[in-house]
């Protein structure tokens, strides 16, 4: 999508028209969700979570969506959705160096498809 | 953000705590190009087929399983019914029973080879269908099931001996009797463990995933991934978080709720794997399969919606509830639903069912009453190893005369342990787990079983 140079009222049409594409069809149509992760952070809060989270999906080129951060006492939680479509890395190996960074953080890191939660909660 | 954080941490609960899995993803082949009177040609083929067509199944379901981050427990093979693929050969090998069963049980070590090869634990389709009569080669193959069952490991037998359209063949059922007792004997060293791959079925659907009974069925496709998916865990948790307060009717639509979303899921991971193999999506079985493990049981389930134990009054209406409130959910999240969709109670495979043998809660009589409103019937049940045939053919008459006349699908899968008494312990491991000896009935149906012949189809009006 071009959008560069776009007016207020543009951008809003664009913005409108993606998220009705982005509702899901018929099985295997969820043409977004195939390429998407949702990654979830869960434990005690410390300082560097998510510079460190997002450090790793910047280096293999994932792109944030959408990132989402919430503190409950001590307890730290986030939840992000990254586009893997220009990933340099197979999801496999993505998965397993997220979880290893939590593990250096003493955090637990869950990394699943998009489209698993999109089957289960957007019918 | 798309999701709340309560959605994705339900889906995360579902995978990391409890249980949630693709019980199985069965990649169904058809065998009907194989069929040669030749018996080394035929053997020839028959693993040439399975190896090429099965050669990325597993690679392919770990790919799948670690990018949706939803564990795939078992990958499996069914073929088409091998009393059809080996009837030429056996009446080419002829006559002599001896010489035929030989060329039967070379073509179950290739099928347990090629299962071997391509790495899935089971292999379904060592089967025939005799419900109205047997032909000379459904004979031979029915006397060749013990020796087939303890020359293999991974082989899975099964034999559709009733329907309702044609009743219940009590011929087949006393030679089907004979060789459970027979493979029991057998496969003494494991407990008898060979008739955990031995089904006997009334009306056997030809798309169901699950072993012991999985065929790949003559109306089926060239080749067809079918899916099995299963979760009581997610079930019991989510009924536990009601309490017992909550009336039965919003228990139901928990259930239904819980079984739409592991179905959504499931369908998702089988249409997955069925793209990247090339082959086409067949159906999604979601039914509720115990394991040994602590916490997957259909028995908690039926205490958590509020029997003591597993067994007492009220078991069968809980059970009843619960099923088709897994059915309704299924086949309102997707089209393809199929197999048996439903749910097990086997006594091996299941702690609480095997708590409730040992508690003294649980019968065979009721867990038979139980059968009549869930999938699939006696299943994984151990008895003692001196049951007389005749009382076996009338356990296996008594379970299928239910899905005859009910127009559902059962099956017997019994085990007489070789030297076990009820109450004594047996031990399958893994998936198919052990447990307590199960008291059969000291009266027998001698007369009955010896008078052989068949049980009419049942009348399909004036239902009440």
């Amino acid at each position: 999508m071009e959008v560069e140079n776009k007016q207020t009222s543009e951008l809003l049409r664009l913005i409108g028209r993606e998220l009705s594409d982005a509702e899901s069809g018929p099985p295997g149509t969820a043409r977004q969700a195939d390429d998407r992760v949702v990654v979830v952070v869960l434990g005690r809060d410390r300082i560097g979570i998510i510079a460190t989270i997002t450090s790793v999906l910047a280096r293999h080129s994932v792109n944030i969506l959408d990132i989402n951060q919430t503190i409950f006492g001590e307890l730290f939680s986030m939840t992000l959705i990254g586009d893997l479509s220009r990933a340099d890395v197979p999801f496999g190996e993505l998965k397993a160096e997220l979880v290893r960074a939590g593990e250096e953080l003493g955090v637990q890191v869950l990394a699943q498809k998009e489209a698993v939660f999109h089957r289960m909660h957007r019918p | 953000m798309p999701f709340t954080l309560q959605e994705i941490l339900e889906t995360i609960r579902m995978v990391e705590v409890e249980h949630f899995d693709i019980r199985t993803v069965t990649l169904g082949i058809s065998l009907r190009d194989c069929i040669t009177p030749d018996p080394d040609e035929l053997v020839r083929r028959v693993l040439d087929k399975i190896t090429r067509t099965a050669a990325r199944l597993v690679p392919v379901a770990r790919e799948v399983e670690s990018e949706l981050g939803i564990p795939i427990i078992n990958q499996r093979i069914a073929v088409t019914p091998i009393s059809l693929v080996a009837e030429a050969a056996v009446a080419a090998a002829g006559p002599g029973t001896t010489k035929q069963i030989q060329v039967l049980v070379r073509l179950a070590e290739a099928l347990d080879r090629a299962a071997r090869e391509v790495g899935v634990n089971f292999i379904g389709g060592y089967s025939a269908l005799v419900e109205k009569g047997l032909t000379r080669g459904d004979e031979v193959f029915l006397a060749s099931l013990s020796d087939a069952l303890a020359a293999t490991e991974r082989l899975c037998a099964s034999v559709n001996a009733a329907s309702s359209r044609a009743g219940i063949n009590m011929d087949a059922l006393r030679l089907l009797a004979e060789q459970i007792k027979l493979t029991a004997e057998k496969t003494a060293s494991t407990d008898g463990s060979g008739c955990a791959r031995l089904v006997v079925f009334a009306n056997m659907p030809g798309d169901n995933p699950f072993m012991a009974g999985a065929v790949h069925g003559i109306g089926e496709p060239e080749a067809v991934l079918n899916v099995g998916i299963s979760g009581p865990g997610v079930v019991l948790e989510a009924i536990r978080r009601l309490g017992p307060h909550a009336p039965l009717d919003q228990v139901a639509e928990t259930v239904k709720r819980t079984a739409f979303k592991i179905s959504r899921a499931g369908e998702l991971v089988g249409r997955e794997v069925a793209r990247r193999l090339g082959v086409p999506f067949g159906i999604l079985d979601l039914s509720l399969a115990p394991t040994p493990a602590v916490g997957d049981s259909v028995a908690e389930i039926l205490e958590a919606i509020g029997v003591d134990s597993v067994g007492a009054p009220g078991t069968t209406a809980a059970l009843a509830l619960l099923i088709d409130a897994v059915k309704k959910g299924g086949a309102m999240a997707s089209a393809a639903i199929g197999g048996l969709s439903g749910g097990f109670v086997p006594v091996t495979e299941d702690r609480g069912m095997c708590d409730g043998v040992e508690k003294g809660s649980l019968s065979l009589e009721k867990l038979e009453a139980m059968t009549a409103v869930c999938s699939v019937g006696l299943d994984m049940v151990p008895v003692p190893g001196d049951i007389p045939t005749s009382t076996l053919v009338g356990i296996l008459a008594d379970e299928l005369s239910i899905g005859v006349i009910n127009h559902k699908t059962t099956a017997v899968r019994i085990i007489p342990v070789p030297g076990k008494k009820p109450g004594d312990s047996v031990r399958f491991g893994g998936l198919l787990g052990g447990g307590p000896v199960m008291r059969v009935s000291p009266f027998g149906c001698e007369v009955l079983a010896q008078r052989g012949g068949r049980i009419p189809a049942p009348l399909t009006s004036l239902r009440n």
